[in-house]
């Protein structure tokens, strides 16, 4: 594994974000991102591989014959339900995930 | 001279008595916020003229029996994030200082459609982000209290306006404790809903995952009557929650007998609490205990692998909302808003998706917790505001929040005062709940301010 080097990827981070950082500021920065490499180490931790991240996109229903008014009422019922889900993960009215 | 406005409660019950008019409620504010606010600093923009025209309105509204609900004729304030139709949300920033809004906020249409009566924009951290000691285009609000200490923040002229008596009900925003801090600094009650309870639409975003919505107000009562209003389903915002309003204040004098707080003493350690605030927080579980409560011990998951996940978010998300302007015009942002903002650039993609999947992890495991207890009960800060010299200002600071955590989990945490410090300055204790559980929330937290009164004390202001 290559050995870490916090200065090169400070400058090739903000090099690639388009962020200048005055030269006065720059120890300030790089005490801050020194921080920021320490906890991000706790990113890692061990998860099941089918760990879901906290969002997710639910495509909206398309539209669809319906065999009767009670059903396609029931299914536009549904695609307003279905959309972007950001934020928090969704709890149902018990508290559950 | 001028007086501290009446609470929320007060005012409504003195307006249906006919008591109180809310032409002379405005002009009482009005006139409080002439006294302090040139020390204080609570209020960027002031609507003085649109604030009297309303509030003629409602009185004449309320005579004529078209009363809208509890909170018709009484005065209200914004963090300056919220927008208001033809009034300027600048978010405290050069960035955005002629941004005329042209439509309302769906929290600021709901204020105003329950017929209440906007006073101004309140001062905020810059885009609810930065700091107290920014140079900033308008002067930092102060603390009441002692105006060398930190008001907290980021919904700092929030807290100050209620906390010194300028309006009963101050709106802000928390995307890592920007309620509850300065609700926690400045002695007042702070409500941060389940993440979607109340809209974020029209208001200027720092992360999406983590922003909150919320009111700040003198009392546990005036916080139900003001979710009552804020509450609800918003079709404009994706994050907004299908849930049914319940009414807040229905339970909220059943007292605590039979329920149970669980005490995270163990997180409040990890969190660095100080010993007078662990004091304050332990003796609000021995009371709650006393009215017949069950306190038992509760362990959260670890606090750093809690601020890992929302620091990530925070960091990754604040930055795609301003990467292009830190890029283009990063001298226009006040220092401390700016390099924190800049720190976003360290967070790759897979770094912003784990923090995602913790963050999925994290929300179950408090779930976990709350499936024993009715809330969890810990410090509302570590200590009672510093001085504003102290205040860690870098990019990336030494400690994270205690309140952070449940940015990232959703749950509602509500921060209301539990003693004072040596010093004199207001101690607070932070109340997490389950998910849509603020009504138990408001319950819990009624029972304990009603028989501590820590509310009754006031800072003591030349006005």
């Amino acid at each position: 594994m290559p050995e870490p080097d916090p200065e090169a990827e400070f400058d090739m981070a903000l090099a690639r974000a388009g962020i200048i950082v005055p030269p006065e500021r720059r120890a300030a920065m790089m005490e801050g991102f020194r921080a920021w490499c320490e906890m991000r180490e706790l990113l890692n931790e061990p998860m099941p591989l089918a760990t879901e991240p906290a969002f997710g996109l639910t495509q909206p229903a398309g539209p669809r014959a319906f065999s009767s008014k009670a059903e396609s009422l029931g299914d536009s019922e549904n695609a307003t339900k279905q959309n972007f889900r950001g934020g928090s993960p969704r709890h149902d009215a018990a508290g559950r995930l | 001279m001028s007086a501290p406005v009446p609470s929320l409660a007060e005012a409504s019950a003195g307006i249906a008595a006919g008591t109180l008019s809310p032409v002379a409620l405005t002009e009482a504010a009005l006139a409080r916020i002439a006294a302090l606010d040139p020390k204080l600093n609570a209020f960027i923009t002031l609507t003085a003229d649109r604030a009297r025209r309303a509030a003629a309105a409602a009185e004449a509204e309320i005579k004529a029996g078209k009363k809208r609900g509890p909170l018709h004729g009484i005065p209200y304030a914004l963090k300056d994030i919220y927008d208001v139709a033809g009034v300027r949300t600048t978010a405290h920033s050069k960035l955005l200082i002629d941004n005329v809004a042209k439509e309302d906020a769906t929290t600021t249409a709901k204020l105003e459609a329950a017929g209440m009566v906007l006073l101004g924009k309140l001062s905020t951290h810059e885009f609810a982000r930065g700091g107290p000691t920014d140079v900033l285009p308008f002067p930092n609000a102060k603390n009441p209290w002692n105006t060398a200490h930190f008001a907290g923040g980021s919904s700092s002229g929030s807290g100050v306006a209620v906390a010194s008596g300028m309006v009963g009900l101050a709106m802000g925003s928390d995307t890592g404790g920007s309620i509850r801090l300065p609700a926690t600094f400045c002695g007042v009650v702070g409500m941060k809903a389940t993440y979607g309870v109340i809209s974020r639409r029209g208001v200027v975003p720092l992360s999406f995952t983590l922003d909150h919505a919320g009111p700040l107000t003198r009392t546990v009562e005036d916080c139900a009557l003001a979710m009552q209003v804020l509450a609800g389903y918003d079709p404009g915002d994706p994050g907004s929650a299908r849930e049914a309003v319940p009414d807040y204040s229905a339970d909220l004098h059943k007292g605590v007998a039979g329920l149970t707080i669980g005490r995270a003493r163990a997180y409040d350690i990890e969190a660095g609490v100080d010993a007078e605030m662990m004091a304050a927080v332990d003796a609000a579980a021995e009371k709650w205990r006393a009215m017949g409560a069950k306190v038992v011990d509760v362990a959260l998951p670890s606090k750093q692998r809690m601020d890992a996940c929302i620091q990530t978010i925070l960091l990754a998300e604040g930055f795609a909302i301003h990467g292009e302007w830190l890029r283009i015009r990063p001298q226009d942002y006040g220092r401390v808003t700016r390099e924190r903002l800049m720190m976003g650039a360290f967070v790759t993609g897979g770094e912003y998706v784990q923090a995602q999947r913790l963050r999925r992890i994290i929300t179950a495991e408090v779930d976990a917790v709350l499936a024993g207890c009715d809330a969890i009960l810990c410090a509302g800060n570590p200590t009672a505001a510093p001085r504003v010299v102290d205040v860690d200002e870098g990019p990336f600071r030494r400690s994270h929040p205690i309140t952070g955590p449940f940015n990232a989990t959703g749950h509602p945490g509500l921060a209301l005062p539990c003693g004072f410090g040596a010093s004199g300055l207001p101690l607070g204790l932070q109340l997490i709940g389950r998910s849509y559980g603020e009504a138990m929330l408001l319950r819990i937290a009624h029972a304990y301010e009603q028989a501590a009164g820590w509310m009754a004390r006031r800072p003591d202001l030349p006005a």
